[in-house]
């Protein structure tokens, strides 16, 4: 379908009519303002081709103009390379007139042809539409998906390779879906699959009835352990209350009791009788003990006396030794002083020798720095002279450079004054030569300065004046004469009257200059520290060697007079004699010296044995004298005689006491011992205690337990037990019963929803083969995901995203694209097709907008499509055929 | 003389096969049959009705429970009912009959024999009651050899009344426990000894037999399948007793084994064998069926409608171990077109389910209900 011509009138703003010029094949592009009426176009277009001519609904009525009239429109397109032309006029006096080719149709025939041939079904009472709605894109439309009817839908269905039932199972494979779904919500949640419904409640019920059944098999085990220990603590009580063996504990219990008194109070007898036994023997024992310490006293006087006259002999011989230490010892202090002498005598020896050599040494030095003197005072008047001769010489270094740049100056000034000066160039006959002169002076060939005034004569001609310009020969002139002056006045200053004399002058202050180092190297040469001086130290220099010469001069004068008294002994030493002599007397005095420390030391020795001796004596007999007084005492305390009488007499009481003691213990051994009596008895008032005490503890714990099991018992506890059992097991396998429906449930599902979606991607492939490439030209890497009713679901980049979460440029890009999808599959099924777009794609950026554009031209080089925009660029972007819209006298009717 | 043998009331007793309703009925039904006992004591002229233990099923019911049994006793004052302890109401020294005892809940027509040795029965002190009494659940000795040497007069009839297994029997392991031997009557000189423990109907000899239980409460029972008791008839000492079957109990327990579906047929059949159990009163019947075998995707739904949903709301209890499996083929999936979502994915879970497994259940499960819900929907797929 290729539009070539569209004309309204009557149509909302345009109740004149208008006509839509420049339509043709491929990319049509109108740009007009707002309000231009690009709506009304695209209404009125639409009006033509979907609605009856009849048709007096709201939307029809809401074409007429304000100012009133019935909207009329016309339009002329090619359909296959046919020409046809549609004309329908809406409420008053509506008519429909369509031709094909020759043929003409009107009215309703005119209707039923047109929807014939654009294959559109009746969508309504007044309206046919199929496709066309979404071909024909009204402003804002394209940021919504194609809103297709049924009439749409079926227009696509019929584009795509096969049916929607075929492929999909249409109505009844969504029916079984939507079933599956409703019985699977009574099992699990649609959007987290948790348990709901009955079977979250048999689960909780599940989990609930196992708690309670533990908590009840709990109760029973307690109840089991409380009849058990219960059943225990009876028979324990009976026998803790057995009134036999009761009796038996408390007849032993007394019998135990009496034999504890009779133990008693042997025990007691017996301690007394132990008592007597104990204070004769101490008494026998004292007596015994003094008789044994007065004979032990009388033994060791005895041996105390014998041991002071071993004592005495020991001093005597002690004193002896002493007395020949000391004679040692003073004989050794004699061979040591003798020694000492000697050593000091070859000591003064060997002192006289090393001074009589120190001597020798220091009139060696003496006579070496002399002459060292000599040689420095002869290098130093070498050097007074070349200075002298260097101090007469006027052009120094300094004055040479002067010199030189007043002498450049000077020439420079000349060679200006020259540059500055007329040039006479002279070029003779060779016969002329003698009767030309310049200034009087025969005139030669080449070029002559003229600096001053100059008279040129020619023999036979006459005399020429040439005077060069005067002011630049003036100022040049007296710039080389105050040089001059400048350079005259320094050669006066140095002495000469030229450079060259100066130049002279300069060389022969440099050699003197080297000659002055030359000769202060030699003196510092001959100095000792051999340094550079200056002229001034170089003289304090040699006064100072000078003084040093001569304090060294007197020194050797007084050492030769003061050592003049030793010479004659010390000139038969070396001093290497003299110190080895001294090392031997050192030597024998040393060895006389040990020897008097060690007689020293046995004397000392011997001295400390004797006052040993002295002291060991003293004790003894102090010791004898100790003894001898105790024996006195103690005999006039108690004699002899009366000490045996008294320990005679204690033996027998002790005696007496052991016989007494022996039969109490005789008495003793027909009883148990006490210690036994009394565990005995502790054990049974134990035993009785803890009779009473548990027989009082058992009739507590089972009073509890009887109360426990008494509650049990009323609870029936087996008999819930074997209920909760049953309720388990039932929920359990309610539980299982649940759980396989809904795997089963959620299995169908999931395999129906994945078939379904197989068969949708399969059924719409056709129409994504046909989307798909523009799409990836505007969406690089991208896939949409569209469902069975061609409404985009997603967007797949990196991601899935839903369509509702994209923008609002990238959704009106995507129902763009879809449409012209749509307008794709329908030129490919039919041959024909048309997209029109009203101020689409205004959301979209540079980039993206150029992308569309592309896809728009590139698609409408198979199918008519017209844009219609209020942006300017957007048109230049587009470019394709220019319309305009055009007022006219009058509507043209079709013919 | 005449006496009443019953035993194994067993009341508290819970099935955890059994739903609420079911169990309710079940329960209550328990305690009727003592009532009907009653009346069968007063029928048959009977004044000693000799229950062989297990009148409880728990050590520790419920206070209702405790008094349902005693109360439905005290209401036959004409009637004397003696029991003993059972294994599962043993006389324990906090148990049951101790309980009732200190409650002062036992009824004067109601004797709890607690202690071995004989009992007279009657005034004329002819008939003598040689009760065995179990003190713990399980007792390695034979409580009834005691009656060996029991005294009672010269001529008097001796009957003995106990609980356990007698061995011998074939009965294997539960010979181990409260054993009573096989020739206990006729080494003690009883007339008839009175036995409980197992639930079926079984005379050993002529002078030894069980009651049953006189309502049936397992689909397994063994022996005459409980549901009577015994009117025995002593004529004298040394005449053997003469016993008399009747019927007591409500509800018909049967278990079908292995029935197994392949065909539209087969659940007819069973259907019918179902409901010719008590053809009369199917509201009676407790059936236990295990089914296995393989149906057709039509045949699945007649089985899910016939047996499922109508044969379970007709008797008064059906469970179901295992169930028919889809046999679907490719053939099957026709019916949901030769193409289409609806198709693809039977075909997934078809392959899904022909590779067996835990998974293939769940996929032949889906499958299943994808027909059941293809065949609501189908109308409109039509």
């Amino acid at each position: 379908m290729i539009l070539t011509e569209l004309q309204i009138e009557g149509f909302r703003r345009f109740s004149s009519p208008v006509r839509l010029e420049g339509l043709g094949a491929g990319l049509n592009v109108l740009a007009a303002p707002n309000e231009a009426g690009k709506s009304t176009l695209l209404a009125a277009l639409r009006a033509a081709l979907t609605l009856r001519h009849t048709s007096k609904t709201s939307v029809i009525k809401g074409f007429a103009p304000y100012g009133g009239g019935a909207p009329h429109v016309g339009v002329k397109f090619l359909w296959k390379g046919t020409a046809c032309a549609l004309e329908k006029r809406f409420l008053t006096k509506s008519r429909a007139r369509f031709s094909i080719g020759s043929e003409i149709f009107e009215g309703d025939q005119a209707e039923e042809k047109l929807r014939d041939l654009l294959g559109l079904t009746e969508a309504g009472k007044a309206e046919a539409a199929g496709l066309w709605n979404a071909l024909l894109v009204g402003q804002g439309e394209s940021f919504f998906q194609p809103q297709l009817t049924d009439a749409g839908h079926a227009s696509l269905r019929d584009c795509l390779e096969q049916g929607v039932e075929d492929a999909t199972g249409g109505a009844a494979a969504s029916a079984v879906l939507a079933r599956v779904k409703d019985r699977l919500g009574l099992f699990q949640t649609a959007s987290t699959n948790k348990p709901t419904g009955r079977y979250k409640q048999v689960l909780e019920q599940e989990q609930q009835a196992r708690e309670g059944l533990a908590r009840l098999e709990a109760r029973k085990a307690a109840l089991e352990d409380d009849l058990i220990a219960l059943d225990h603590a009876r028979r324990t009580l009976r026998e803790q209350e057995n009134p036999e063996r009761r009796a038996q504990d408390e007849a032993a219990l007394k019998e135990l009791r009496i034999v504890r008194d009779r133990v008693l109070l042997l025990d007691a007898e017996e301690q007394k009788a132990r008592s007597v036994l104990a204070a004769a023997a101490a008494a026998h024992d004292a007596a015994r003990l003094e008789q044994e310490k007065r004979q032990e006293n009388a033994l060791r006087q005895q041996q105390l006396e014998r041991e002071c006259s071993a004592a005495k002999q020991t001093l005597d011989a002690v004193a002896n030794q002493l007395v020949k230490a000391r004679q040692k010892f003073e004989a050794c202090r004699q061979q040591r002083e003798q020694a000492e002498r000697t050593h000091q005598t070859c000591r003064q020896q060997r002192i006289a020798a090393s001074r009589f050599a120190a001597l020798a040494h220091l009139q060696r030095v003496v006579e070496q720095e002399k002459a060292i003197v000599r040689r420095a005072e002869a290098a130093f008047t070498r050097l007074e002279q070349e200075e002298a001769v260097l101090a007469a010489l006027r052009i120094d270094e300094a004055a040479i450079q002067r010199i030189r740049k007043a002498a450049q100056a000077y020439d420079q000034a000349v060679t200006v004054q020259a540059a500055n000066a007329p040039t006479l160039v002279v070029s003779l006959e060779p016969d002329a030569a003698q009767r030309v002169s310049l200034n009087g002076q025969p005139c030669a060939d080449g070029e002559t300065r003229l600096t001053s005034l100059t008279t040129l004569r020619i023999e036979g001609i006459g005399q020429f004046q040439i005077i060069p310009a005067r002011l630049e020969q003036e100022a040049a002139e007296a710039q080389r004469v105050m040089v001059r002056t400048r350079l005259d006045k320094l050669l006066e200053q140095v002495g000469c009257p030229s450079v060259a004399d100066a130049e002279l002058g300069y060389e022969a202050h440099r050699q003197a200059v080297v000659r002055v180092a030359e000769a202060r190297a030699a003196y510092g040469a001959s100095l000792p520290e051999n340094t550079a001086l200056t002229p001034e130290k170089a003289r304090q220099a040699l006064g100072l060697l000078r003084q040093q010469v001569a304090q060294k001069e007197a020194d050797l004068a007084v050492a030769q007079k003061e050592s003049s008294a030793q010479q004659a002994e010390a000139l038969s030493l070396t001093p290497e004699q003299a110190a080895a002599a001294e090392e031997a007397a050192a030597q024998a005095a040393e060895t006389a010296r040990q020897a008097e420390r060690a007689e020293q030391a046995a004397c000392a020795m011997v001295t400390t044995q004797k006052e040993k001796a002295e002291a060991a004596l003293h004790n003894l007999v102090q010791m004898v004298q100790q003894l001898q007084r105790e024996d006195a005492v103690r005999v006039a305390r108690e004699t002899a005689e009366a000490l045996a009488e008294r320990a005679l007499q204690a033996q027998k009481d002790q005696k007496a006491a052991q016989d007494k003691v022996e039969q109490l213990a005789q008495a003793r051994q027909d009883d148990q011992p006490l210690a036994v009596v009394e565990t005995g008895i502790k054990r049974l008032e134990q035993v009785l205690d803890t009779t009473r005490t548990a027989i009082t503890r058992l009739r507590e714990d089972i009073r509890g337990r009887e109360t426990r099991v008494r509650l049990a018992e009323g609870e029936g506890v087996d008999e819930q037990i074997a209920e909760a059992r049953r309720t388990a097991e039932r929920l359990r396998l309610e539980c299982e019963s649940c759980e396989r429906e809904r795997a089963a449930l959620a299995l169908l599902q999931q395999t129906l929803a994945d078939a379904e979606r197989t068969q949708t991607e399969r059924y719409l492939a056709p129409l994504m083969r046909t989307v798909q490439p523009a799409f990836a030209a505007v969406f690089p890497s991208a896939t949409i995901g569209l469902d069975a009713g061609f409404s985009v679901q997603s967007l797949t980049r990196r991601q899935t995203e839903d369509f509702s979460t994209l923008s609002d440029g990238t959704r009106e890009q995507i129902s763009v694209l879809v449409r012209l999808g749509f307008a794709e599959l329908l030129y490919t099924r039919q041959g024909s097709s048309i997209l029109v777009l009203d101020d689409a794609l205004s959301f979209s950026d540079s980039l993206r907008l150029e992308r569309m554009v592309d896809v728009l031209a590139e698609a409408a080089t198979r199918f008519q499509i017209l844009v219609l925009t209020c942006r300017t660029e957007t048109a230049v972007k587009l470019g394709g055929r220019a319309l305009t819209l055009t007022p006219m006298p009058e509507f043209t009717e079709l013919r | 003389m005449k006496i009443l043998h019953t035993s194994d009331w067993q009341i508290g007793r819970i099935f955890r096969f059994a739903d609420d309703d079911t169990l309710g009925a079940l329960q209550a039904e328990r305690l009727e049959v003592i009532r009907r006992l009653g009346l069968l004591a007063r029928q048959e002229n009977v004044t000693h009705v000799l229950v062989a233990g297990d009148v409880y099923e728990h050590e520790t019911p419920t206070e209702r429970t405790l008094h349902q049994p005693m109360e439905r006793m005290r209401q036959f004052p004409d009637v004397r009912w003696h029991l003993i302890p059972g294994n599962h109401d043993a006389d324990t020294p906090d148990g049951v009959w101790a309980r009732l005892l200190r409650e002062g809940a036992v009824p004067e027509n109601v004797t709890v024999h607690r202690q071995p040795g004989p009992v007279v029965l009657d005034e004329s002190e002819n008939a003598w009651l040689l009760p065995a009494v179990l003190q713990r659940r399980h007792v390695l000795a034979d409580l009834t050899a005691y009656m060996d040497d029991a005294p009672t007069p010269p001529d008097a009839l001796r009957i003995g009344l106990a609980h356990g297994s007698v061995t011998g029997f074939g009965n294997g392991e539960e010979a181990e426990h409260n054993p009573v031997a096989i020739d206990r009557a006729k080494k003690a000189g009883l007339t008839y000894l009175a036995l409980g423990d197992w639930h079926g109907f079984c005379q050993i000899d002529a002078r030894t037999a069980y009651s049953g239980t006189p309502e049936t409460d397992r689909f397994t029972t063994g022996g005459g399948g409980g549901g009577e008791a015994l009117i025995v008839t002593l004529s004298g000492p040394r005449a053997e007793p003469q016993i008399t079957r009747h019927r007591t109990g409500k509800y018909v327990w049967k278990k079908l084994d292995d029935v197994t579906l392949t065909k539209a047929d087969d659940i007819h059949a069973l259907e019918a064998r179902v409901r010719g159990i008590a053809p009369d009163n199917p509201g009676s019947v407790l059936v236990w069926l295990a089914v296995s075998g393989l149906l057709s995707v039509d045949d699945l739904a007649l089985y899910e409608s016939a047996i499922v949903r109508r044969l379970s709301g007709a008797v008064a209890c059906l469970r179901l171990s295992g169930a028919p499996h889809l046999s679907a083929g490719l053939d099957d999936l026709e019916r949901f077109g030769t193409g289409g979502a609806v198709r693809l994915a039977a075909e997934g879970l078809l392959a899904r389910a022909q590779a067996g497994g835990e998974e293939g259940a769940i996929a032949a499960d889906a499958l299943q209900r994808l027909f059941l819900f293809w065949n609501e929907v189908g109308g409109q797929a039509a």
